[in-house]
């Protein structure tokens, strides 16, 4: 059985009478150990599906439909107490901005022991010796000093080692890292990126990464999902989707990258830009994009389904893979 | 492609005070620019690539003389602009126009898109009609592909991808021959940055223009330029043909940032696991600012600062490039 | 212009229409404005007119006390003029001043705000530390020794015929720092940001840049803070009446005419003190209320998303 497993999510933003779907029927499983990527461009929805497994959606938006299933429970239907025993202890997030998880005022340290005894019952002592294991682990140099640093201290790569050491502190089942590098230079990516993948498979973590940035995931992730204005447009394992993607616009995503072209080139281009929420198209939303559209596609959303071992949400997906 | 040089930075250093307390002794400074030299010839695509406080920003600051050196000289078309008085800069005003990073920040929020792009014009170009300054307004952005309505329109009406349209609008304007571009696709998704990028290499084929395009990301530059520079800590590492720096990167560093790209087709994660963070830019490594990171660092990296030297056609700041290059 | 406003607009009435407080305070707001615009016509008497008023009306009360009449609604003061043609003329005097200081306080502030952010350095500390000073002061001191002095070297004639001048003067000289602090803060904020470097790059002028471009992004704050400033300068001027050193009480503001109904107070005419200052306090705060709402509908963090 999977460990975690989303159902038909979708989330709704009430806005001036009408309500606007930021996520419509997102379905994925994540089984223990596995990485999965979710890939999109800003706007996708990725990021959304994240808050939601965490039931951290802002108010007044809310989990309109569908179920998170994890550890037998449903979290969409969650109390928040409950839920705040899961999120940080059973399920960790780590966010683009170390600053959105480290307090400014608290030394690291500190804000490592009370995470520990919050969610555990013990001394004072023994949850310095766990936490400083943790920076060890993370690969943090000399962590009986850093213990006591704030994070202002630290650079943007050790911060992010650190929020991550603290992801690690309950030993979750299962880390969400929404764009964990992007605001890191590529050669601290690269180094924080291999601590990911070790940790994990050391700890049988299953990490759910999101990103707009295909190439950071095939490194990394051995599932993917690509979402594209709130819905799952293609998913399959991430090598298979990267060498053969079936989704016109996994195809132009690909091809859009630099690294697909040849040097000096036209880039390929996707006409026009990602719809803003509040008018997805009728149809399928990628339509007015696409250079496969036909009427049908103008007029039915077509369904996620099973297109040689992978899912996708083309009408056309045979004719063009 | 290339000819004569129109751009030479020659011995550049930009130091920033750091705001301190007006009662400390200590005047500590950030050295952004640490002795940059190099030469920007007519009609390439000049990159410079780095990671962030490499002072690749600052370089593009200080040619388009929104900040003055602290020491070294700046030409452009063997004319020294880096002192110049603004009255006897604005001539070069026209040739030289820039494009920013940030497409939310670098257009006025208050003004059309019309006035925008007017502005520029209407300033350098005083004789001009009013028939006229239309007429020019509506070419140029026809040919970056802006839909005319976009004109009465606010810029807080766009998306990112199209108001790096129109900041790049903006800067053809004047019709320069000379652009820098500071970061213009990086804080754009792939499928629009595709579209600018492209947008980019039309216009200098159209045009016949320069550009000094920085950015970290070296897949961009791969595609996009002719020359890289490869900057680390305020000092270029290496200068060479783009497709020289990536069949055979010398500089250790360049080899850093070559392996860390995330790539497609590999399939395992196995960067180069390089110990130690960036320095501080308040206070560079004695000798090679790099030889606190590097894997070949020696003595001699530590005590001597490596001057940029010809090698193969290209310019390294490395001691030991020689060897690296071999092995 | 236009074309952002019509944008604006929408979200500007919409959100207007779905906040019942602005809506009531702004209808309050309207009212008093139309009232005092109006008041030579709609009002039944005109106070400053002797001929119009009777010595033997005096100390009427309201229309439903016992003792009230028809002809005076809120009853009469003591020299027997109509209490509500009284308030409605205060009220545009005190509106007046309160309007016309907060001008004189934007332009002197707006511009020393302005010319401190953009320049910076040894200009900027000169400025702001005289702001320092003036803000060390209050605003009622420097206002009770100018107006005193005046009133002593003058002589209470000339000081009766200028005292609107006087008040508008010195209530928007005292209060100019508000502005400059806030316009400094924001432009140092807005000359970081990329359209100013594109600004320069092209080769404009830094006073085209201050005016064409900083100030128009600056206008929001500057406009939440002048309805804030415009309750503060009425608060004031009717503080300085009260004292005796505002509007003579001939020409009477809001503030005056409750100093001059307060020595009846415990005489049972409760009506001259007591109407005004409820007018006053209604007044203020229907002009903070709306100040509030323009506050939280111009936070460009809100309006950007939409």
């Amino acid at each position: 059985m999977a460990l975690l497993e989303v159902r038909g999510l979708e989330v709704t933003f009430p806005l001036r009478g009408a309500a606007l779907t930021a996520l419509r029927g997102v379905d994925f499983t994540l089984d223990a150990g596995e990485r999965l990527g979710i890939v999109g461009e800003s706007g996708a929805g990725k990021s959304m599906a994240a808050f939601a497994i965490l039931n951290l959606i802002s108010e007044p938006g809310r989990i309109s439909a569908g179920e998170i299933l994890f550890d037998g429970r449903d979290l969409a239907r969650l109390s928040d107490n409950h839920m705040r025993a899961i999120r940080g202890n059973r399920i960790a997030m780590i966010f683009q901005d170390p600053m959105m998880t480290l307090n400014p005022v608290l030394t690291i340290g500190t804000q490592m022991v009370e995470c520990l005894k919050a969610h555990q019952k013990i001394g004072e002592a023994e949850a310095k010796r766990r936490a400083i294991e943790k920076l060890r682990e993370v690969a943090i140099p000399s962590p009986e000093t850093r213990f006591d640093s704030y994070p202002h201290e630290l650079s943007g790569g050790l911060r992010q080692r650190v929020v991550i050491a603290i992801a690690l502190l309950l030993d979750p089942a299962i880390i969400i890292a929404d764009e964990p590098t992007t605001a890191l230079d590529v050669t601290i990516q690269a180094e924080i990126m291999g601590l990911m993948i070790a940790l994990c498979e050391n700890h049988n973590v299953g990490l759910i990464l999101i990103t707009h940035d295909i190439a950071v995931v095939s490194e990394i992730t051995r599932r993917l999902i690509v979402m594209y204005a709130g819905r799952i447009v293609e998913a399959g394992p991430t090598a298979e989707l990267i060498a053969a993607p079936r989704h016109p616009y996994t195809r132009g995503l690909l091809k859009a990258l630099p690294q697909k072209n040849r040097p000096g080139g036209m880039l390929h281009q996707i006409p026009g830009t990602m719809p803003s929420l509040a008018a997805i198209p009728d149809g399928c939303a990628f339509h007015p994009r696409c250079e496969h559209a036909d009427a049908r596609c103008r007029r039915s959303v077509p369904a996620l389904r099973d297109v040689g071992g992978r899912l996708v949400s083309c009408h056309h997906a045979e004719r063009i893979s | 492609m290339t000819g004569e040089a129109l751009v030479r930075v020659d011995g550049v250093h930009k130091h920033f005070p750091v705001p301190v307390s007006f009662l400390s002794r200590e005047k500590p400074v950030v050295h952004a620019l640490n002795g940059v030299s190099l030469e920007i010839a007519r009609g390439e695509a000049f990159c410079v690539v780095g990671e962030s406080g490499c002072g690749k920003t600052t370089l593009g600051r200080a040619i388009m003389g929104l900040i003055g050196p602290t020491r070294g000289s700046i030409s452009y078309d063997d004319t020294r602009i880096d002192a110049l008085p603004e009255d006897k800069m604005l001539a070069f005003r026209r040739r030289m126009q820039m494009v920013f990073q940030n497409p939310y920040a670098s257009l006025n929020p208050r003004m059309t898109v019309r006035r925008t792009l007017e502005e520029p014009l209407r300033f350098h170009r005083p004789d001009m009609t009013d028939g006229e300054v239309r007429d020019h307004v509506e070419s140029v952005m026809r040919s970056v592909g802006m839909d005319l309505a976009w004109g009465s329109r606010y810029p807080h009406e766009f998306s990112g991808g199209q108001r790096q349209r129109i900041s790049i609008a903006r800067a053809l304007m004047v019709d320069p021959e000379f652009i820098v571009a500071d970061e213009p696709v990086s804080a754009l998704d792939v499928s629009v940055q595709a579209q600018v990028l492209n947008l980019l290499m039309t216009v200098r084929k159209e045009r016949g223009l320069t550009y000094l395009f920085i950015t970290h990301d070296l897949s961009v530059v791969e595609h996009f330029g002719t020359q890289v520079a490869v900057m680390y800590l305020g000092v270029v590492c290496e200068i060479a043909p783009t497709a020289d720096l990536f069949a055979a990167p010398r500089h250790p560093y360049t080899r850093l940032l070559l392996s860390a790209i995330p790539k497609l087709d590999r399939k395992t994660f196995e960067a180069v696991r390089i110990p130690g963070e960036l320095p501080s830019p308040l206070d560079p490594p004695p000798g090679c600012v790099f030889h606190t990171r590097c894997p070949h660092a020696t003595d001699l990296c530590r005590r001597e600062r490596p001057e940029l030297r010809s090698l193969a056609g290209r310019s390294v700041a490395c001691h030991h490039a020689e060897e690296i290059g071999a092995g | 212009m236009s074309a952002v406003r019509a944008a604006l607009q929408s979200n500007f009435v919409y959100r207007f229409l779905g906040d019942p407080v602005a809506m009531v305070s702004a209808g309050v707001l309207l009212l008093f404005v139309l009232g005092a615009a109006l008041a030579p016509w709609i009002a039944p008497q005109n106070p400053y007119d002797p001929l119009q008023i009777d010595i033997m009306d005096s100390e009427i009360p309201p229309v439903w006390q016992a003792e009230g009449e028809a002809r005076f609604v809120f009853g009469t003061d003591a020299q027997g003029r109509d209490m509500l043609s009284t308030i409605l003329y205060g009220t545009g005097i005190s509106l007046t001043i309160g309007v016309f200081a907060v001008l004189l306080q934007g332009l002197i502030g707006v511009t020393i705000g302005l010319i401190s952010g953009y320049y910076g350095g040894r200009v900027d500390g000169f400025f702001m530390r005289l702001a320092d000073i003036q803000l060390s002061f209050s605003t009622l001191m420097v206002a009770i020794i100018v107006l005193a002095v005046f009133q002593a070297a003058f002589g209470v004639g000339l000081y009766e015929e200028l005292a609107i001048i006087m008040l508008i003067l010195v209530i928007g000289i005292a209060e100019w720092p508000q502005y400059a602090r806030t316009v400094r803060a924001n432009v140092l904020a807005e000359k970081e940001k990329e359209y100013v470097d594109a600004a320069r790059v092209i080769g404009l002028s830094r006073l085209r840049i201050m005016f064409r471009h900083i100030l128009p992004n600056t206008l929001s704050p500057i406009l939440v803070i002048s309805t804030v400033q415009v309750a503060n300068a009425i608060v004031a001027e009717a503080a300085l009446s009260f004292l005796g050193l505002g509007m003579p009480v001939t020409k009477p503001s809001l503030g005056s005419l409750i100093r001059a109904g307060f020595e009846f107070i415990f005489s049972g005419t409760w009506w001259i003190t007591i109407i005004p200052s409820i007018v006053l306090i209604v007044l203020i705060l229907a002009i903070n209320l709306l100040g509030d709402w323009l506050r939280d509908v111009l936070n460009p963090r809100l309006y950007k998303e939409t």
